[in-house]
């Protein structure tokens, strides 16, 4: 599905990624994790489009999409704060990528509404995002990122800003919602628990190289480092 | 118990400022405006000669809005306002966006390119603005206006700007809008309020242009601001410079009250 190999990148003289290789396989749920300053969220922008690597290349189904603009790569990307457009309503903000692709009005009104009742938010389209609560805005990003069926889900951290009930509610969801559509996604995350709970694949990072890759059992029980060991939570 | 300063008190300092600074000036430039015209007849008194204490006539108004020349005046004063004001808001929403657009070392390079010509002298300046577009006329006297009011308009649109987060902007590329229709359906709508304050303040400064028109422009190119000048200090009219004045500013605060209402529509 979504291949890097060998991806580098440098800002200024600090290197935030080291050849980095992973695929994402077809709908798979993958889990990047990594405290702070990893590297997770620049491989993710990388996906996206948003960066560009020094070297390395990016992989689409075995096409190099490594130069490509990010609005020729069809990704939904959720941003950790949202990123929702304050001066459109909810509705505006999810039909925009529809609007994009040049769709009919009444079909991609259709779209939306359906999208944003399968996030189960409804009723709250004419509002503005600064109306909503954050787990609200937080379905809106969703919807929004979902509503043009994407090649791969990008969500960076997605459920960092939300309280923990909410959180937890969500995280539950948004496993239901990945495994109902069988959408390929990529999670940024520095909270443990959460990549154990949600993700079939974890990849650690730590100081821009990817540590260790695997499900949550084989991480647990052979952690390649001590990193690995120490992050993930284990003891002895 | 001690007392405690009231919330009058508090306010002294700013009410001090904005009737002496502000609105007794207005008084006086009102009831300038209201006086008889000065007796330029038979034997000049100097105390009746600019205007006739202790009368009340609208005579000044009568001639002012009665007059071609003057309609004229006004009608040029504000076509220059207009023509001005949409040239400085385009080029200074150019610089404004590269300025946003630029890394935070540039940035700082850029501001102080855009706020260095303000540290000349203004007729130094307005020479320069001369020099180099040639004999006077109309299109000089909006470059020489144009040149003085971009620093504004680029940095209250810039300040603007900034305020717009670019992972906004980025999210609209992600849902596959090109870079111009990224500007056009989020960048642009988001810093329109900036845009409109720009507007207000270069309309307003504009429209009371009196160096540029004076110094770049041909008797056709002068301003009401000009002929307030000419009134005072040539004409010794100054009940007519006054009513000149009061319309000026009675539009200019039309104009601002609309814009105003626009922008809070905007917010």
């Amino acid at each position: 599905m979504i291949e890097f190999a060998e991806v580098s990148k440098s800002f200024g003289s600090v290197p935030a990624l080291s050849d980095a290789s992973i695929e994402l396989k077809a709908g798979e749920f993958l889990a990047v994790l990594g405290p702070s300053g990893c590297g997770k969220t620049t491989l993710l922008r990388i996906a996206g489009g948003y960066e560009v690597p020094d070297s390395g290349r990016v992989l689409l189904g075995g096409k190099d999409i490594t130069d490509l603009a990010p609005n020729r790569r069809n990704f939904g990307m959720v941003f950790q704060n949202y990123a929702l457009f304050p001066h459109m309503s909810v509705l505006d903000n999810v039909e925009l990528g529809l609007r994009m692709r040049g769709m009919a009005k009444g079909e991609r009104r259709r779209r939306a509404l359906d999208m944003l009742s399968l996030v189960r938010l409804e009723g709250v389209e004419k509002r503005r995002p600064a109306e909503l609560s954050g787990g609200q805005q937080q379905r809106v990003a969703l919807a929004r990122a979902l509503v043009i069926e994407p090649a791969a889900l990008l969500l960076d951290e997605p459920l960092a800003n939300l309280d923990r009930n909410v959180r937890l509610q969500m995280r539950d969801e948004l496993r239901a919602l990945q495994q109902r559509l069988r959408i390929s996604t990529v999670l940024v995350t520095h909270d443990q628990e959460e990549a154990l709970a949600i993700a079939d694949r974890i990849a650690v990072m730590d100081g821009g190289r990817i540590e260790q890759t695997g499900r949550a059992l084989d991480l647990c029980l052979n952690p390649a480092s001590a990193f690995v060991s120490s992050f993930l939570g284990l003891h002895g | 118990m001690k007392d405690k300063p009231g919330p009058a008190l508090l306010l002294a300092p700013s009410a001090f400022l904005w009737i002496a600074g502000v609105l007794a000036p207005l008084v006086f430039v009102v009831r300038m405006s209201l006086y008889s015209r000065g007796d330029v007849s038979g034997e000049k008194r100097l105390d009746t000669l600019f205007y006739q204490p202790g009368t009340w006539s609208v005579d000044g108004y009568v001639k002012v809005l009665t007059e071609p020349f003057y309609l004229r005046m006004f009608g040029f004063t504000l076509l220059l306002a207009l023509v001005v004001s949409v040239i400085t808001l385009l080029l200074g929403y150019l610089l404004a966006y590269t300025i946003y657009r630029a890394s935070p070392r540039a940035k700082i390079v850029l501001i102080l390119m855009v706020a260095l010509p303000k540290f000349t002298n203004i007729l130094v300046f307005v020479y320069g603005v001369k020099m180099i577009f040639g004999p006077n006329g109309f299109w000089p006297v909006v470059a020489g206006e144009v040149l003085l009011l971009m620093p504004y308009a680029a940095l209250t649109i810039a300040a603007a700007l900034e305020a717009v987060p670019y992972h906004l902007v980025e999210a609209a590329r992600g849902l596959g809008a090109s870079s111009a229709s990224a500007f056009w359906r989020v960048t642009l709508p988001l810093s329109l309020p900036g845009v409109s304050a720009a507007a207000i303040l270069t309309l307003l400064w504009s429209a009371g242009a009196f160096l540029a028109p004076y110094l770049l422009g041909q008797p056709a190119q002068y301003t009401v601001a000009v002929e307030v000048d000419r009134q005072v200090h040539q004409d010794m009219d100054w009940t007519v410079a006054a009513a000149l004045n009061v319309l000026l500013i009675s539009f200019l605060a039309a104009g601002t009250y609309a814009l105003s209402a626009a922008r809070r529509r905007l917010a």
